[in-house]
């Protein structure tokens, strides 16, 4: 007995190291470059907290970006409409909180002044913006806001057929603030910020996406359906940025020459300035998936997106997702309406981060996410769902609240390779 | 088989939490042998042995350009600096003039002789050249006042007041060897080291020639470019600064006054009272003028 109890505690403690040891190596610590061309493959706050491990899930009307092949698991026709989408990096949390303050005590003072370089008085205020300047270095500072989105499903043909169309105005923005250190490495912070760049850009997207699913059901013991889908997304892209030639600190200290420089505005305004520096582009990119179900509560996923693609005269990299997701409970065949669970990963390459493949890093975690969801009371009046999940070796979290069946509230905290991001969401949906 | 399965999804819930990733730094280093990198190593090590020599220059309010005279050190200070601590300013010069070397006084490449017409990019900033040229000039003058100060014995001497800055003149037994010297006698009755300080002196400050045949004993002339003297590095920085902000070089003329008026040309009119003949009294005389207060003055508000 005690032998056997022994041998228990053993093969748990094994299974359990092993586990943990494997989990571990998807948080080894990993280097990238960073070049930031963003593709904005809209993210749901649902997917963003499962850590982007969704295309073997892909039962939402959020197939349409992710595995347009799970557009037939909705099953009905649903109708969509993401009322606000807002997200900002942490960061933005932190530097807005102190902002005002930051505002009124040093920035007001020294921009009344008429030397603001040399007045003695002054002393406190430029040490501060020297210590903010340098503190935004290490910033990452970004948001985003999503207004109005529209998302249709259609059945058909006994449901074997689904058809999505997802329509997201001129609404989509991201923007971006850094100040990225160049030049020769001062040991001073006052020296060094010089000709530290400052680097913005604000972008605003809207897409057309149509997708197509078609399930076929086998019922063969090894495998029960498989579904095909394909995607196509029209998009129009504004960006408005410096990237190409970005002010450097020592520009401010001569305020007349930085206005002539970087913010001409000339006689019409600041909305004709933006509208001549706005660069516009135009394309496309076409996505298929599939999903394979081989028995109750597990799904393979498999998805090539931007498998053909343009964007003026560049293209998206092609991104090839395998995915899997499980309902243990369903696999266990447990009956429980107060609970249910879903397990997924996936595994993509080129690494599907936000701004896709650019920021490459050289470690497998680039490539891994993983997510969990805990869904109470399913297909109640009230539901609650708490996710989890690993994105690319940053941890996600999120919960959701979804009202008579209509009315769905999400909060995330994302982690991708850019920076934290808090996110929420509210979408109508019937 | 329920067991071991819900051992795993708590297994894997804890392990999504777990996000152990760094984000990358957003500085990007230059490749190991590329011209800023070479910048950057020179830098660092001229950094060092300014640290180490203990005359590094540390700002901590954007306004202390304003006052550039504040940091630097007394006479007192220099000479007391050891063998080892020479040695490293030393080093700092040599260092901060690679910098110049691999990037040429324009920020830029040096052109490659075989092609002179191809687009040259600057790699450093305006600002990196200001400060490169403004730690060549604090640099130059260090080294100079330093070996006046440590050669002077009871014949000359340099002052420091926070306000004036730096002044070369004659203790009272110099002035009284001077009064009583004959032509040419003050300067023979110098030291080897002394009339040698004074000739690397005034190069290190403006890049005069003394015209060293003429001086008895094995004085030499020092080696150095043309253009690595303190002056020079101040025109540079002053246009730079200029270039950049017309308020920071107006913040920047005290310091050339002090440098330029002051002490280099201070020393220039007492030693050629003594009897050192510069054979470029001239063009230095005219870089002086064209530093000092109000010569620098129109040349920014114009």
């Amino acid at each position: 007995m005690k032998l056997n109890y022994t041998g228990d505690v053993v093969k748990t403690v094994t299974t359990f190291t092993l586990l943990i040891i494997a989990v571990s190596f998807l948080c080894t610590d990993v280097a990238a470059e960073e070049d930031q061309k963003p593709l904005y493959l809209f993210r749901s706050t649902r997917v963003s907290a499962l850590g982007n491990a969704y295309e073997a899930i892909a039962d939402d009307i959020y197939a349409i970006h992710y595995n347009p092949a799970g557009l037939t698991n909705i099953g009905k026709t649903v109708f969509q409409l993401m009322a606000v989408r807002g997200r900002f990096t942490s960061d933005v949390v932190e530097e807005a909180s102190t902002m005002p303050d930051f505002f009124n005590e040093t920035i007001v003072p020294l921009t009344d002044s008429n030397n603001p370089l040399m007045d003695p008085t002054l002393s406190a205020q430029r040490e501060a913006l020297v210590t903010r300047a340098e503190e935004i270095l290490k910033r990452r500072i970004g948001l985003g806001l999503d207004l109005p989105a529209f998302g249709l499903v259609l059945p058909m043909a006994n449901k074997k057929l689904a058809l999505g169309i997802s329509f997201i105005p001129m609404t989509q923005t991201n923007t971006s603030f850094r100040i990225v250190e160049r030049g020769l490495p001062w040991p001073d912070p006052v020296m060094e910020m010089f000709d530290n760049q400052v680097i913005y850009r604000a972008a605003f997207q809207g897409s057309l996406t149509t997708a197509v699913s078609y399930n076929h059901d086998l019922n063969a013991s090894f495998l029960k359906s498989v579904k095909i889908g394909a995607g196509l997304r029209l998009i129009r892209r504004s960006i408005f940025t410096d990237e190409d030639n970005p002010f450097m600190i020592a520009d401010v200290l001569n305020p007349d020459e930085f206005k002539k420089n970087y913010f001409n505005l000339g006689d019409e305004g600041f909305s004709s300035y933006a509208r001549d520096n706005l660069e516009t582009s135009t394309g496309y990119s076409v996505d298929l998936g599939s999903l394979l179900t081989p028995m109750d509560g597990l799904n393979l996923g498999i998805t090539f997106r931007n498998l053909m693609s343009g964007l003026s005269d560049q293209s998206f990299p092609a991104n090839l997702t395998i995915a899997v997701a499980a309902k243990p409970f369903s696999l266990l065949d447990i009956n429980n309406s107060l609970l249910d669970l879903t397990l997924a990963a996936s595994w993509d390459d080129p690494n599907g981060d936000d701004n896709l493949g650019d920021f490459a890093l050289d470690q497998y975690t680039d490539h891994i996410h993983l997510g969990a969801e805990v869904r109470l009371l399913p297909g109640q009046l009230v539901e609650v769902a708490l996710r989890a999940g690993n994105n690319q070796g940053f941890p996600t979290v999120g919960t959701g609240i979804r009202i008579l069946k209509l009315l769905n509230l999400d909060v995330a905290w994302y982690g991708n390779l850019e920076a934290d991001w808090l996110i929420g969401s509210m979408e109508v949906s019937f | 088989m329920k067991n071991y399965v819900f051992r795993i999804v708590v297994v894997v819930v804890i392990g999504l939490t777990l996000g152990c990733a760094d984000r990358p730094d957003r500085y990007e280093e230059p490749d190991p042998g590329s011209p800023e990198a070479l910048a950057a190593e020179a830098l660092n090590l001229a950094q060092e042995a300014m640290k180490a020599a203990g005359i590094d220059i540390e700002f901590n309010d954007l306004g202390d350009l304003a006052e550039l005279s504040s940091v630097l050190p007394t006479p007192e200070k220099l000479t007391s600096l050891n063998d080892q601590q020479v040695g490293q300013m030393q080093t700092a010069t040599d260092e901060m003039y690679k910098i110049l070397e691999v990037v040429d006084e324009s920020g830029s490449i040096p052109s490659a002789p075989l092609n002179p017409t191809k687009d040259i990019q600057p790699i450093l900033s305006d600002a990196d050249l200001l400060l490169v040229n403004l730690n060549l000039s604090y640099l130059n003058v260090l080294e100079a006042v330093r070996s006046l100060s440590v050669t002077g014995e009871d014949i000359y001497k340099i002052e420091y007041s926070q306000d004036a800055g730096y002044k070369f003149e004659l203790t009272e037994s110099g002035k009284a060897k001077l009064d009583q010297a004959k032509p040419g006698e003050f300067i023979r009755d110098l030291s080897e080291a002394q009339r040698q300080a004074i000739v690397d002196s005034l190069f290190m400050l403006t890049g005069a020639k003394v015209a060293v045949n003429d001086l008895p004993g094995m004085v030499r002339t020092i080696k150095r470019m043309d253009w690595q003297n303190a002056i020079h590095h101040l025109d540079k920085m002053l246009s730079l600064a200029k270039k950049i902000a017309p308020d920071l070089g107006v913040a920047m003329i005290d310091f050339n006054d002090i440098i330029a008026d002051a002490l280099s040309k201070g020393v220039i009119d007492q030693v050629t009272k003594w009897g050192f003949e510069i054979e470029n009294y001239d063009e230095v005389i005219n870089k002086i003028k064209n530093l000092v207060s109000v010569e620098a003055k129109k040349q920014i508000s114009g």
